[in-house]
């Protein structure tokens, strides 16, 4: 499929793009760091383009669905939100050491996707508990917020990375504060969307908002973490340190609503 | 642990001792037991009692149309030379964001405008609380005076008995299914399970098509296709007597005897297994054979067997017909109206903190006296974020001086 030699070339170019911002830390050179973000940049509209033709192909086979339906697809555009959310923090906040912390995983994940033997990469038909548009909102909004929680993350580890190793590489400790912060914010009002547009589709589809399905529970466990995060932080006035390992026990807690429960667990998402 | 499987997966899984303990605290539907709920319960106190307490802080400060009296530790003077309103209209361009509060004041010669996040958006912590609670209580009203359970009912059949988790219910007026469809794509996957139903209250029919994801609504109670499967409908029967001679071949429905009083036998099925002991579909006898009563399972185009020694007559399933059945999902949830309003008011409240963390900024411009350059004082204080926020002022600085020099 032309959608998936695409997705191929998209990996490379992320790669290429992860290269150049590495090379910015060693020759400091701000036109390398910008030629990196333009790699990016195009390499998005690229990556988009190709889940759009998925769609398109999708329609050919007779099927016609958004391409958000296995764990292929999830893995592809999990990839895309990475990037989105890296491009929306880069032109927002404007820190140019981002590049090199998140195209890692986007670089990553859509390796994964497009390299690994394991994953099934054909468009299959939608059983019918998938056939609602409630389906686009909520995937969307939960592998957006998955992204804004990874960024955070990555802030968060860079955080405890040891300082004086790269001290002229490391940003300070406000400035991965703040983004350890900001990642939640965003990510939390998402994945808010994200389990409430679940619930509205899951009453529905199965009958029940609320079923205590693992995927369910699970999501309930990372939003309490998050919860709490903010909690400890707008009340307590937690910062930094501690901060910086709720976001990283957060992460681990969405890393396994995302592929711990279908991997370990079964439940009502067997499909994704 | 996994829930609501069956108990022989847990027998399986786990060591007698281990499946004693699980069982016994219900571990194995954790979900619905009387200390997993009585906890929810805290924590909706907790939430409530919570609520209260900040609540009227955080009312006032939405509230609040004072001034800002906020400190400013970041400052810039910039000059230029256009004019008052010119320099007025590009900063407050500059400065605005829908979600801050832009006021001028003119005092004097100094004119000043402050761009704050809109002290609405104190209210997120607020709206977040309070949806939690309808959420919470949604669910508690639904609990107390909803119910769910399911319904199966066989194509061209009517009932009106709802299964529930541990009490059954009976609705007040008959659902009947008129017809049930099973669409495949043509590699086999499932596209469409279809059930076309009839309400019937005794005076009113009313006709409604339910699949996954549109369910139907009648008298408050909704109906959504859950699962499906195929029944058990009609079998042809046929007897022999001792010389293995047909004397009869009749259509048998389950639970409706057939009698030969000629014969002085009588049978009537009572139970059906598409593959009983892996030697194809048989049906389960309950046979009076003179004087003697007796089950007996009969396969297809097998005749019995073992014959009884008082037993007169022989039995064979010649054929048998199924019939598809819809499972469908009932329930009644009065406490949904809360649950959806609940999400809606956590959606937005949410959402609040991001756009509170922005900070504030405020510039002074003073009216010249006589020609020349015009001193403009930009200042700004971080948000909840004070993060790199001298950077991020240097860029506000930076647009302004651009818009006005």
């Amino acid at each position: 499929m032309l959608s998936s030699r695409i997705l191929s070339y998209v990996t490379f170019a992320y790669g290429i793009s992860f290269i150049l911002f590495i090379a910015y830390y060693l020759i400091r050179k701000k036109k390398v760091n910008h030629g990196a973000d333009a790699v990016v940049l195009v390499t998005f509209v690229l990556h988009g383009a190709a889940i759009v033709l998925r769609w398109v192909e999708s329609y050919r086979l007779g099927w016609g669905h958004i391409p958000l339906t296995n764990f292929y697809e999830s893995l592809i555009f999990f990839s895309f939100a990475l990037t989105f959310i890296y491009l929306l923090f880069r032109y927002t906040i404007r820190y140019d050491f981002l590049g090199a912390v998140m195209m890692p995983f986007s670089l990553l994940t859509l390796a994964y996707a497009s390299f690994s033997p394991d994953i099934d990469r054909a468009i299959r038909p939608l059983i019918p508990a998938l056939q609602s548009n409630w389906l686009t909102i909520h995937v969307i909004t939960c592998f957006l917020a998955y992204a804004a929680f990874t960024l955070s993350f990555a802030c968060a580890l860079l955080y405890f990375w040891p300082r004086r190793r790269a001290p002229q590489i490391i940003p300070t400790k406000d400035v991965l504060d703040e983004l350890v912060y900001r990642g939640v914010l965003v990510g939390m009002p998402l994945l808010t969307m994200g389990i409430i547009t679940g619930s509205a589709w899951a009453h529905y589809a199965w009958g029940a908002y609320w079923s205590w399905d693992p995927k369910e529970t699970w999501s309930l466990i990372t939003w309490i973490i998050y919860a709490l995060f903010l909690h400890a932080r707008l009340i307590r006035g937690w910062r930094e340190n501690r901060t910086s390992l709720l976001s990283i026990i957060g992460f681990l807690a969405m890393l396994f609503t995302f592929l711990g429960v279908n991997f370990i667990l079964s439940g009502l998402h067997a499909y994704m | 642990v996994g829930q609501n499987l069956p108990e022989e997966v847990y027998r399986h899984q786990y060591s007698p001792l281990l499946f004693k303990i699980i069982t016994t605290l219900s571990i194995t539907d954790i979900y619905h037991t009387i200390y997993f709920n009585a906890l929810l319960l805290l924590l909706l106190t907790n939430i409530i009692f919570c609520t209260l307490k900040f609540a009227p802080k955080r009312l006032a400060a939405a509230l609040d149309t004072g001034p800002a009296k906020k400190n400013y530790p970041y400052f810039e003077v910039i000059s230029t030379d256009i004019s008052e309103e010119k320099a007025l209209s590009r900063i407050k361009k500059a400065l605005y964001r829908p979600w801050r509060r832009m006021r001028i004041e003119t005092e004097g010669r100094v004119t000043v405008i402050t761009a704050d996040p809109h002290p609405f958006l104190n209210l997120g912590a607020l709206l977040v609380h309070v949806s939690i609670v309808l959420i919470l209580a949604g669910g508690l009203l639904s609990l107390l005076f909803g119910f769910s359970g399911d319904m199966v009912i066989a194509e061209g059949e009517s009932t009106s008995l709802v299964f529930g988790k541990t009490v059954n219910y009976k609705l007040d007026f008959m659902v009947m299914l008129d017809r049930f469809t099973f669409l495949q794509y043509d590699d086999g996957t499932p596209k469409e399970y279809k059930s076309e139903i009839t309400f019937f209250d005794g005076e009113h029919e009313t006709e409604a098509v339910i699949t996954v994801n549109h369910p139907a609504k009648i008298h408050g109670i909704r109906f959504y296709q859950s699962s499906f499967g195929n029944t058990f409908h009609k079998a042809v029967i046929a007897v022999k007597d001792r010389t293995g001679a047909t004397v009869l071949t009749t259509d048998a429905f389950p639970g409706i005897p057939i009698a030969d009083v000629g014969r002085n036998l009588a049978f009537v099925i009572v139970d059906y297994a598409p593959d009983y002991m892996d030697d194809g579909p048989a049906v389960h006898l309950l046979v009076r054979d003179g004087e003697w009563e007796f089950g007996i399972w009969v396969l297809i185009h097998e005749t019995d067997p073992k014959l009884h020694p008082d037993q007169t007559h022989t039995f064979v399933l010649l054929d048998y017909t199924e019939v598809p059945f819809s499972g469908l999902s009932v329930s009644r949830k009065p406490g949904l109206p809360l649950v959806w309003a609940g999400f809606i008011i956590l959606c937005v409240g949410i959402s609040f903190p991001l756009m509170l963390s922005s900070g504030s900024f405020r510039a002074e411009i003073k009216r010249k006296q006589k020609k020349g350059m015009r001193g403009i004082t930009l200042s700004g204080a971080p948000g909840k974020i004070r993060g790199d926020f001298q950077r991020r002022f240097s860029e506000v600085i930076e647009t302004v001086r651009k818009k006005i020099c």
